[in-house]
């Protein structure tokens, strides 16, 4: 049963690209008791060893640590707090919307200027993230400034929360579910070395990724992830990308890596075997940590599986347990059958 | 020289699916070389031991290419790019999958019927001749890879055909082991046929990380400047192999450059010079691995790269191979 203790408090926690501390620390606590080594590397990112004395190929299991957010770059004579994206995040999910702000953890809303007030023209385009702003009830620039001074990272302010049975909605699955099946396949045994790699900055150009896999590089990566499901309505077939309730999804091509043909007809024979549903990522979109991975030293063979959830880059979004359960299961059993 | 040249244009191999193009490679050197394997990426790597500095010569195996995304419910194919497709010739071309099925690609033409007019991924699909979605599903599957239907024409000294880049490349450094005069080495050489160049020049990286050669060359295909009201390129077909100075992702090192000049006046092989401002090799990759490999390359002039009529000509061919074996044999 999927530990939905751990997914809330991952889903929770404060991690945008760059400030990864909350993640790192809850998960160092969540698996300490279940591998022999830990340590963070230069970058943030964190590695755990397990079993490395055993035979057998070196099996690597990577999930990112960061979210998509927001980092607070001038704050106005009145107090307001003006901001920049980290990571892909759209415009349009910004107005409005509640938020977290650094370190002392201020609540506040993203505004602008009212309604109305806008022109008339001005009404129907997007606002720019530019032309909006964090207001934390403030008085001053002075009150804001010893709150959250310029360069806070910002979060949304979103609590994990069951929608209907077994339907969760919260913030950051992208990729905070993937660091969950990875914290909960280190409490089971195998029969070879395993190397947890949960990296930092993937969001902004898979950096952590870039140097993770050196120090303790596998023979075999599987990422594990949060993707785009665009199951919606007026959508074409073609450009989906996945199904919520489809089961695990599969990259057989994204825009930054090719996974291994070989060990994905494995991963795939093992989950008709096991009667585990499955699908492939049916739009050549997005890019992992897997294509870094992929290149350290003389090379990885890599596997991409990602649980789907919409509205992922944006403040709240969905999944279904089924399908979380559905990819830990075929992970582990992919990695048991090697 | 063309039976060979037409045998690897017609074997299949796009980006990750390389083998059938490495069998050919196999079959033609191994006799001709010290040690043949495959390294962890599937790069297959020849080693002809000699004293000096490690050479490492790169071309690359793949080509671009498709890989099917979807199957709708009347049996059409949905796919997407592998490499650099240029998407304003690839409506009405035919396209071979990997199984062998041979189909046509079209494109939703309800705003633009007969003429198009903004080619888009979105938009285009494959027909197979399926009558519906469970005769498609029994010929191809979601992830199933094509390239541009392989055909050779041959006139005088040019021959147009798809995946030139880098068929001709593994061409050239076939040939050049077979004609090498090994004693007179003076290189300890790595001749290294690459996979996954065309999506991110990747089999290069980790196969020069593995051999750490000291220098590096690569052979590619590159643009010529010889076609109406093109854009302008002083590189044209016949005037001989063309010495890299500079492309999209490296300036090649002086030394290996000049060296590749100065050999080819030594010996009279017309050669040119290529400077390129968008595009790049596995020499780009080879440069900035580990601290560092002296890189550069020899090109091979071609027009319509990255269609499926690439047209080279025989003589820089011929010029390319005598270049590196002369370039080798100092």
């Amino acid at each position: 049963m999927a530990n939905i203790e751990l997914i809330e408090k991952l889903s929770n926690a404060f991690g945008v690209s760059g400030d990864e501390r909350e993640v790192r620390n809850l998960i160092r606590e969540t698996i300490k008791g279940y591998v022999e080594g830990i340590f963070v590397d230069k970058i943030g990112n964190l590695v755990a060893l397990k079993g490395m004395e055993k035979p057998g190929p070196k099996i690597m299991l990577n999930a990112h640590m960061d979210e998509v957010g927001l980092i607070v770059t001038k704050i106005d004579e009145k107090g307001f707090l003006f901001f920049k994206k980290i990571g892909g995040l759209d415009d349009r999910v910004l107005l409005g919307k509640r938020v977290i702000v650094g370190e002392k953890r201020v609540k506040g809303i993203i505004g602008a200027k009212a309604i109305h007030l806008q022109q008339k023209d001005e009404r129907n385009k997007t606002i720019e993230y530019k032309n909006l702003f964090i207001d934390i009830g403030a008085k001053s620039k002075d009150e804001s400034e010893k709150l959250c001074p310029s360069g806070s990272y910002v979060v949304f302010d979103t609590q994990f929360e069951e929608l209907s049975m077994g339907k969760y909605i919260g913030k950051s699955f992208d990729n905070r579910l993937g660091c969950a099946i990875v914290s909960e396949l280190l409490t089971e045994e195998f029969n070879f070395p395993v190397i947890a790699l949960y990296t930092v900055q993937e969001e902004i150009g898979l950096r952590g990724a870039s140097v993770g896999a050196y120090n303790y590089t596998p023979d075999i990566s599987v990422t594990l992830e949060g993707t785009i499901s665009a199951d919606m309505p007026e959508i074409k077939d073609h450009l989906k990308v996945s199904r919520l309730g489809a089961g695990p999804v599969i990259t057989i091509k994204d825009r930054s890596v090719i996974t291994d043909h070989q060990l994905r007809e494995k991963m795939t024979s093992v989950a008709r075997k096991q009667n585990i549903p499955f699908q492939f990522k049916q739009v050549v979109a997005g890019g992992t940590d897997s294509s870094k991975i992929q290149l350290t030293k003389s090379g990885v063979k890599v596997l991409v599986v990602a649980v789907p959830a919409r509205y992922i880059h944006s403040p709240v979004s969905l999944f279904y347990m089924e399908d979380y359960e559905n990819t830990k299961k075929l992970v582990r059993e992919f990695i048991k059958s090697m | 020289m063309e039976d060979l040249i037409k045998k690897l244009v017609f074997a299949f191999g796009p980006s990750s699916k390389e083998e059938a193009v490495k069998k050919i490679i196999r079959a033609e050197i191994e006799q001709e070389v010290d040690e043949i394997s495959e390294d962890k990426f599937g790069n297959l790597v020849a080693h002809i031991k000699g004293s000096g500095e490690k050479l490492m010569l790169a071309a690359h195996t793949d080509s671009i290419g498709i890989i099917v995304t979807d199957i709708d419910k009347n049996g059409f194919l949905r796919f997407s790019e592998i490499g650099g497709l240029r998407k304003s010739f690839l409506i009405g071309q035919k396209i071979l999958l990997e199984n062998g099925i041979e189909g046509y690609v079209f494109y939703e033409d309800k705003e633009s019927p007969w003429e198009v007019k903004e080619p888009k991924m979105e938009k285009v699909f494959i027909d197979i001749g399926a009558t519906n979605k469970a005769r498609a599903k029994e010929m191809v599957q979601i992830g199933t890879l094509g390239v541009y239907l392989p055909n050779f024409i041959r006139n005088d000294s040019r021959i147009i055909a798809p995946s030139m880049d880098d068929r001709i490349g593994v061409y050239v450094l076939i040939e050049v082991i077979k004609n090498l005069k090994k004693r007179k080495s003076r290189f300890d050489l790595f001749f290294v046929f690459t996979t996954q160049e065309e999506v991110g020049v990747k089999g290069a990286k980790v196969s020069t990380f593995e051999i750490t050669p000291d220098l590096g060359i690569a052979v590619d295909v590159t643009f010529s400047g010889d076609t109406p009201e093109c854009k302008p390129m002083a590189l044209s077909l016949g005037n001989g192999p063309a010495v890299k100075v500079m492309d999209g992702g490296m300036i090649a090192s002086k030394e290996i450059k000049d060296e590749l000049i100065k050999t080819a006046k030594q010996e009279k092989i017309s050669y040119q010079l290529e400077v390129l401002t968008g595009g790049t090799t596995d020499a780009y990759a080879m440069q900035l691995t580990k601290s560092g490999v002296m890189s550069g390359a020899v090109s091979i002039p071609a027009r319509y790269v990255h269609t499926s009529g690439e047209t080279i000509d025989t003589n820089d061919v011929a010029g390319a191979i005598n270049l590196l074996k002369k370039y080798i044999e100092k």
